[in-house]
């Protein structure tokens, strides 16, 4: 079962593959053309330095590519985050 | 053009001549495609889509053309909306 529905995703705890919380799931952003799935706006925790990430108002917002599951929780790959935020 | 999943919803969707499908009440996406699979419609329009008793129906997003103040499907022939419907009901059955 890969396929899942975006409204049960609201409020879903979002951390990274270290373990560390990054936030609350707020959105997808996709392509309207496509349908592909481009990025993964987040609630960032109080704790977590943004200074690392790309940025929207109050949210930071994950490449798709660095999602690695979703299921009870969002997984998100750290490594690949800060490899697209220094290219 | 990039759009927010969340702002899909509640929006009418429409075929492209026209005829009113229903309302988007969510969206599926395919986590390992990383893709949208479908778009959850409600409040169908009868007389463009038999649902039955069913509360609503979900559709492959691949039909869709536009996405705007509103969402525009291909047209298809009702009777390949039902055939689709089906065949997701009997996968359903299948499952039980």
């Amino acid at each position: 079962m890969e396929k899942i529905s975006a409204q049960k995703l609201d409020d879903k705890k979002v951390v990274d593959s270290e373990g560390s919380e990054v936030g609350v799931y707020q959105n997808i952003v996709a392509d309207a053309g496509t349908g592909m799935l481009t990025g993964l706006v987040v609630k960032p925790a109080a704790e977590l330095n943004t200074s690392g990430f790309r940025k929207e108002d109050d949210y930071i917002i994950i490449p798709f590519d660095a999602v690695k599951a979703i299921k009870d929780v969002i997984v998100v790959d750290s490594e690949k985050i800060r490899a697209q935020v220094r290219a | 053009m990039e759009i927010e999943l969340s702002s899909l919803y509640g929006l009418g969707l429409y075929t492209d001549r026209g005829i009113y499908v229903g309302k988007i009440e969510d969206v599926s996406v395919d986590v390992k495609e990383k893709r949208i699979s479908g778009l959850a419609v409600k409040d169908v329009n009868p007389n463009a889509f038999n649902v039955g008793k069913k509360k609503g129906v979900i559709l492959p997003y691949r039909w869709v053309t536009a996405i705007g103040d509103i969402v525009l499907i291909k047209h298809v022939r009702r009777r390949a909306l039902e055939r689709e419907a089906e065949e997701e009901e009997e996968g359903e059955k299948r499952r039980k």
